[in-house]
C-alpha cells in the first residue's frame, strides 16, 4: 500500500518510468525476435539493448534520487540499513517489474506483426529463450542500478540527502571517470569494428554506435558546460536576465544537461540504424533495378541475337524495345560481358537507372556503336548461282595428288556458318552432295541452294567459305543468298570479300563476283566480317582484361575473344553489377558464332510501350516470361538481406521513441525543482516573462546543441560503421552498399531531435514557470 | 506616510478556513511583529498582505493601490524574506541579491557592487562568489535577508527572518529591519521569537487564523471582529 501511494504522488515520475521500461522492453523484445526471424545475428540489436539499458537504468536512479527527502524521513523516524534500502529499492522496482511484463507483451505483439509484415505471411513469431533471456538481462541490469543507486542513497549521510533537494548536482569525479571510460569505450569499440569488418562483426561492433552515442552526449554535456562557462564572461550575454539565469544554469546544474547523453546516444543509434536502413532500401531498388534492366524485361531463352532479332522486328524504329544480353567469362575471371544494343538504350531506358550507378553508362554509351550492325536473317535457303566457260568447269572435279599414291577429286564447295534461331552456331555445306552434277539454271550458268535449317526465326550469317579447284578459269558468281539476305549483289554491306587474294581471289565484276581458288583442297574464308573497326567497350572499376599483343582482349557472345578498345569506365552495369564489360550488342552479334550457356537474355521495354509493340513483340515467339520491376523488387524483399533491412528500421524507431520519451522525463524529473526555481525568482520580483524566457534560452541552448553533437556524431557514427556493419549481402556481383552517410537524413534527424528537445523542453518548463508563483514557496505547500 | 491596509479580509482554502475575517492597517516607519504558534496563519498573512495570495474576501492595497495583481507576484515595492529562503539554487550569494536588483532594472555591475555592500552589512561579505548549495542555513537566511535590504523596498515582509541565527546576528537583523522602518518602509515580522517581538514597534497576534491580540487598536471594519 505505501509503495501504491507513492507511485501514485509521484504519478509523473512513475509514469516516464513505466512508459520507458515498457517501451525499452518492447524495443528489446522485437529487435531480438526480428533478427531471429531472419537470421540475422542477434548481436544486431545489441545497440538498442545497451541504449535501452542505459536509459532504464538512469530512469530507475532518477526515481530513486527522487525519494532522497522520503528516505531521509523515514531515517528521522528511525530506519535505518536494509530497512531503508528496501523503502528505496521497493518502488521503483516495482514499476520496472510491472513495466517489463507490459513491455513483453506489447514487443510480442509488435515483433508477430512486424514479422508477418517483412518476412512473410506464413512466417510466424513466438517467444524463445533468447528473447526471455534478453527481457530478463534487461531487467534484471536495471534493477540492480537502482539497488546500486538505493543502497548509496540509504547509507549517505542524512544531512546529504536533505540537502540534496533544490540543489545543484555538480559532476563528480566519479561521474568524470565514467564519461572518460565511456569515450574510450568508445574509441576501442570503433577501432576494433573498423578491424574486424563486415564478416567477423562481433558484439563490440554491434554495440558501437550506442558507445559512439554515449560517448558523443559525454562531449555533447561537457562542451555546454564549458561555452556556457566562458559565455558568463561576456558582458551583452550577461547583461540580459534571461541568458544571465541560463547559463548559470547550464554550467551549474547537471540535470539540466544531462538528457543530452541519452538523447544523443538514442539519436546516434536512431541515425546509424535509419543509415543503414534507409541505405538498404536504396540499394534493393537499385538493385532491383540492375536486375530487372529496363521498366519492363521479357526473357529471351535462345539469347542475344534473337533478342536483337526481335526487338528489331517489333519496334524497327527504336523507341519502345532493348535488347540485352549478358554471358558469364569463358576465363573464369571474376566479370562477365554484357551486350547492349546501344543505339537504343536513351530512348528506351530513359530516366530508369537514375540515382544508381549504371546512369553512368548514358554518358559514354553513345560511342560504342561504330560498326556496321548486324542484320538478322530470315528464311530456308542458301543458294548460290556462277557461270562459267564450261559446266565441267564450272563443276570441277580433279585429281589431285595428296599423297604420292592417292589421287581424290575435289569439288567446288561452300561452307555456311551461320547461328540458327536457338543461338547456335550451324555448319551447312553446299552442295550437300558434291558427287552429284548441279542443276543448270541457265545455259552456261550453275546453281547451288540447299535448305538452311533452324533460320525461320531468325539467324545469323557468320561466314561463307568456299574450296575447289577453279584456277584454271574465274567462276562468276552472279548470285549468293542466305534466307532473305542478298550476299551478291549485295545488300549485305556488312560483310566483306576476302583479301586473301593469294589463295582465294575474288574480285566484283558485271554485278557478280570473279572467283579463283589457288588452293583446292583448303576451304577459304570468301565472306565473313570485317575485322575493322576494334569494338569499344566500358569496364567497371578494377576490372583487368587479358591482353594479346598488347590490347585488350574481350569475350563475344559466343566466347571467342576479340580485342577491344576501352572506350570509358562506369561504376556498375544493368543486369551484370558492379564487375563486368559492356560491348554494343549489334556489334558484337557480327561474325559470332553462337552463344555461350548460361547467357542472359531480355529485351527491355520502355514502361509506356503501346500494346501494340509489345503484341508484336510476343508474336516474334522469342521472348518468355515478362519481368517487371515490381516482380524483381518482390523478389529480393524475400531475401534475408532486405528482410534483415528492416531490423534497423524498427530498431530506428525504438531509438527515436527512447530520445523522445528521455526528454519528456527529463522535463517531469527536473518539474519539481524548476517551480521551486521560478518561484524564488518572481517572489524576488524577476518578471514571468524573464523566467519563461529563460526557460526558452535553456531549451534554445539544448536544442541548438543536441542538433549539433547529434548531427556530428551521426555522420561520425555512419561513416564510421555503416561500411563495417553487416547489412546487405550484395553477393559475387551485386551492387555494393553505399555507406557513405546521408547528409539529408543525418541533418534531418538532427534537426528534428533539436527541435523536439526544444519544444518539449520550452513548453514544458515555460508551463511550469508561468504556474509557479511565489506563494508555492510558502511551507504550507511544501 | 505610506499605509498597507489589510481590510476586512478572509482566506478560505477548499474547506479549510486559513484566515478569518481581519482588517488591519501598517504603517511606514514601524517594525510590526506578527506573532503566533505554527499554523497560527503568520506566513498566509504575510502572503495575503505582500500580494502572494489572493483574499477570499476583503483586498490589500498600498496607499490605495491593490497589492493583489492577478498572478501572485508582488509588486515592485514589495520585499520579502520567507521563511524558507527562497533562494535561487543556480546562483550564488551575491547572484541571488543582485538579479534581485536586475529585475529592478538596476545595471548588472551596480547590481554586483550593491549585492556586495549588503552582504557586508549582514556580515558576509566574503561569501559572495559561494553557491547557495555552499552555504550553512544561517547564511543562507542572512543573504535572504540582505536581499531583501537591497531592494529598497517600500513594504518589507519578513517570515521567521531571525530563526536560524544566533543572538548576535538576531540582533544584526532586527537592527537592520529597523533601520529600514526609519527609512521610511512598512516592516512586518512574523515570528513567535519573543525577543523579536519585544523588539518590535508593536505587534498582533494570530490563533488559528483568527486575530486575538495586538497593542492598539486600529479603525473598525464592516464585518467579523474588529480591531
Amino acid at each position: 500500500m505505501v509503495t501504491l501511494r507513492g507511485i501514485r504522488a509521484r504519478s509523473g515520475q512513475s509514469l516516464a518510468l513505466f512508459v520507458m521500461g515498457t517501451l525499452t522492453m518492447a524495443g528489446c523484445i522485437v529487435a531480438v525476435g526480428y533478427s531471429r526471424a531472419t537470421h540475422a545475428s542477434v548481436g544486431s540489436a545489441g545497440a538498442l539493448l545497451l541504449l535501452a539499458v542505459v536509459a532504464l537504468a538512469g530512469q530507475g536512479a532518477a526515481s530513486v534520487r527522487a525519494r532522497r527527502s522520503e528516505i531521509a524521513l523515514a531515517q528521522l523516524r528511525g530506519g535505518h540499513g536494509l530497512a531503508l534500502l528496501r523503502r528505496a529499492v521497493t518502488e521503483p522496482s516495482v514499476i520496472l517489474l510491472v513495466a517489463a511484463v507490459a513491455g513483453v507483451a506489447v514487443g510480442r505483439v509488435v515483433a508477430r506483426g512486424a514479422v508477418h509484415r517483412w518476412v512473410g505471411d506464413d512466417a510466424t513469431f513466438e517467444m524463445t529463450r533468447a528473447e526471455w533471456a534478453t527481457a530478463a538481462a534487461v531487467l534484471v541490469v536495471s534493477v540492480a542500478v537502482v539497488v546500486v543507486v538505493s543502497w548509496h542513497t540509504a547509507y549517505e549521510p542524512l544531512t546529504a540527502k536533505l540537502a540534496g533537494l533544490d540543489r545543484p548536482r555538480p559532476t563528480t569525479t566519479a561521474g568524470l571517470l565514467l564519461g572518460l571510460l565511456t569515450l574510450m569505450g568508445a574509441l576501442v569499440s570503433v577501432y576494433q569494428a573498423r578491424q574486424l569488418g563486415v564478416r567477423h562483426a562481433d558484439w563490440v561492433s554491434f554495440l558501437s554506435p550506442a558507445l559512439v552515442g554515449l560517448a558523443a552526449g559525454q562531449i555533447g554535456i561537457w562542451s555546454v558546460a564549458i561555452l556556457s562557462q566562458l559565455a558568463m564572461g561576456f558582458p551583452r550575454l550577461n547583461g540580459s536576465l534571461r541568458w544571465f539565469l541560463t547559463l548559470r544554469r547550464l554550467t551549474r546544474r547537471s540535470d539540466s544537461t544531462a538528457l543530452i547523453r541519452i538523447v544523443v546516444a538514442a539519436v546516434v543509434v536512431a541515425g546509424v540504424a535509419a543509415s543503414a536502413w534507409v541505405g538498404s532500401g536504396s540499394w534493393r531498388d537499385q538493385t532491383a533495378r540492375i536486375e530487372t534492366g529496363g521498366p519492363v524485361a521479357f526473357e529471351v531463352p535462345t539469347g542475344g541475337l534473337q533478342a536483337y532479332a526481335a526487338s528489331h522486328q517489333a519496334d524497327p524504329h527504336g523507341r519502345w524495345l532493348m535488347a540485352i544480353s549478358a554471358s558469364p567469362d569463358p576465363s573464369g575471371g571474376s566479370f562477365r560481358d554484357m551486350f547492349v544494343d546501344t543505339p537504343r538504350w536513351d530512348r528506351v531506358v530513359g530516366t530508369f537507372f537514375s540515382g544508381t550507378p549504371v546512369a553512368a553508362v548514358s554518358h559514354e554509351i553513345g560511342s560504342l556503336a561504330q560498326a556496321p550492325a548486324l542484320r538478322p536473317a530470315r528464311g530456308s535457303t542458301f543458294a548460290v548461282t556462277f557461270s562459267a566457260q564450261s559446266v565441267r568447269r564450272a563443276w570441277p572435279t580433279a585429281r589431285i595428288e595428296r599423297t604420292p599414291a592417292s589421287w581424290q577429286l575435289v569439288p567446288l564447295l561452300f561452307t555456311i556458318s551461320y547461328v540458327d534461331s536457338q543461338g547456335d552456331g550451324e555448319t551447312l555445306q553446299v552442295p550437300q552432295n558434291p558427287g552429284r552434277r548441279p542443276r543448270s539454271v541457265r545455259p552456261g550458268g550453275v546453281g547451288y541452294s540447299a535448305l538452311v535449317p533452324g533460320c525461320a526465326r531468325a539467324c545469323a550469317l557468320e561466314s561463307v567459305r568456299v574450296q575447289g579447284l577453279t584456277h584454271q578459269a574465274p567462276l562468276h558468281v552472279t548470285n549468293m543468298s542466305f534466307a532473305d539476305s542478298q550476299l551478291i549483289p549485295g545488300d549485305a554491306a556488312d560483310m566483306v570479300l576476302s583479301r586473301e587474294h593469294t589463295i582465294v581471289r575474288a574480285v566484283p565484276s558485271r554485278g557478280g563476283l570473279d572467283l579463283w581458288l589457288t588452293t583446292p583442297y583448303e576451304s577459304r574464308v570468301l565472306l565473313d566480317w570485317s575485322d575493322d573497326p576494334v569494338p569499344a567497350a566500358l569496364v567497371t572499376p578494377g576490372l583487368r582484361l587479358e591482353r594479346a599483343g598488347g590490347q585488350p582482349q574481350a569475350y563475344g557472345p559466343d566466347g571467342d575473344p576479340h580485342p577491344v578498345r576501352i572506350a570509358g569506365q562506369v561504376p556498375a552495369l544493368p543486369l551484370l553489377g558492379r564487375s563486368g564489360l559492356l560491348l554494343d550488342l549489334g556489334t558484337a552479334l557480327r561474325g559470332a558464332g553462337g552463344q555461350l550457356p548460361d547467357t542472359e537474355t531480355v529485351v527491355v521495354a520502355r514502361a509506356d510501350t503501346p500494346v501494340r509493340v509489345l503484341h508484336e513483340l510476343s508474336s516474334t515467339g522469342a521472348v518468355g516470361r515478362k519481368l517487371t520491376f515490381g516482380q524483381v523488387l518482390t523478389d529480393i524483399d524475400r531475401t534475408r538481406t532486405a528482410q534483415g533491412a528492416v531490423l534497423y528500421g524498427l530498431i530506428a524507431v525504438f531509438g527515436l521513441l527512447i530520445a523522445a520519451i528521455s526528454v519528456a522525463s527529463s522535463t517531469v524529473e527536473q518539474r519539481r525543482e524548476r517551480r521551486v526555481e521560478a518561484a524564488s525568482l518572481r517572489v524576488v520580483g524577476v518578471d514571468v516573462a524573464d523566467v519563461a524566457g529563460g526557460y526558452r534560452a535553456e531549451a534554445e541552448g539544448l536544442g541548438a546543441a543536441v542538433t549539433v553533437v547529434a548531427g556530428v556524431a551521426v555522420w561520425i557514427g555512419c561513416r564510421a560503421l555503416l561500411p563495417v556493419l553487416p547489412l546487405v549481402e550484395p553477393g559475387r556481383f551485386g551492387l555494393l552498399f553505399d555507406a557513405t552517410p546521408r547528409g539529408d537524413l543525418v541533418a534531418g534527424l538532427a534537426v528534428a531531435a533539436g527541435t523536439f528537445v526544444t519544444l518539449v523542453i520550452f513548453l514544458g518548463f515555460r508551463l511550469v514557470g508561468r504556474s509557479s508563483p511565489p506563494s508555492v514557496l510558502r511551507a504550507e505547500d511544501r | 506616510m505610506g499605509l498597507l491596509e489589510l481590510a476586512d479580509i478572509e482566506l478560505v482554502i477548499g474547506a479549510r478556513q486559513i484566515l478569518h475575517p481581519m482588517s488591519l492597517q501598517f504603517r511606514a516607519g514601524e517594525v510590526t511583529a506578527v506573532r503566533g504558534p505554527s499554523g497560527s496563519g503568520k506566513t498566509t498573512l504575510l502572503s495575503v498582505a505582500g500580494g502572494l495570495l489572493q483574499p477570499t474576501h476583503g483586498a490589500t492595497s498600498y496607499e490605495g493601490r491593490p497589492l493583489w495583481q492577478g498572478d501572485g507576484d508582488p509588486r515592485p515595492e514589495v520585499a520579502f524574506i520567507l521563511q524558507v529562503y527562497g533562494l535561487v539554487p543556480i546562483l550564488s550569494a551575491r547572484e541571488n541579491i543582485s538579479v534581485a536588483l536586475r529585475a529592478r532594472r538596476v545595471a548588472p555591475e551596480e547590481a554586483d557592487e550593491r549585492a556586495d555592500a549588503e552582504l557586508a552589512r549582514v556580515h558576509i561579505g566574503d561569501l559572495g562568489d559561494r553557491q547557495i548549495e555552499e552555504l550553512s542555513g544561517g547564511q543562507m537566511q542572512r543573504v535572504a535577508c540582505a536581499r531583501a535590504f537591497a531592494v529598497d523596498a517600500v513594504i518589507l515582509l519578513a517570515d521567521e527572518p531571525t530563526s536560524e541565527l544566533d543572538e548576535f546576528n538576531r540582533e544584526l537583523v532586527m537592527s537592520l529591519l529597523h533601520e529600514e522602518a526609519a527609512r521610511g518602509a512598512i516592516v512586518v515580522v512574523a515570528s513567535h521569537d519573543p525577543a523579536v517581538v519585544d523588539a518590535s514597534d508593536r505587534h498582533v497576534t494570530l490563533d488559528e487564523g483568527r486575530l486575538t491580540d495586538h497593542v492598539q487598536p486600529v479603525h473598525a471594519a464592516r464585518r467579523g471582529r474588529v480591531w
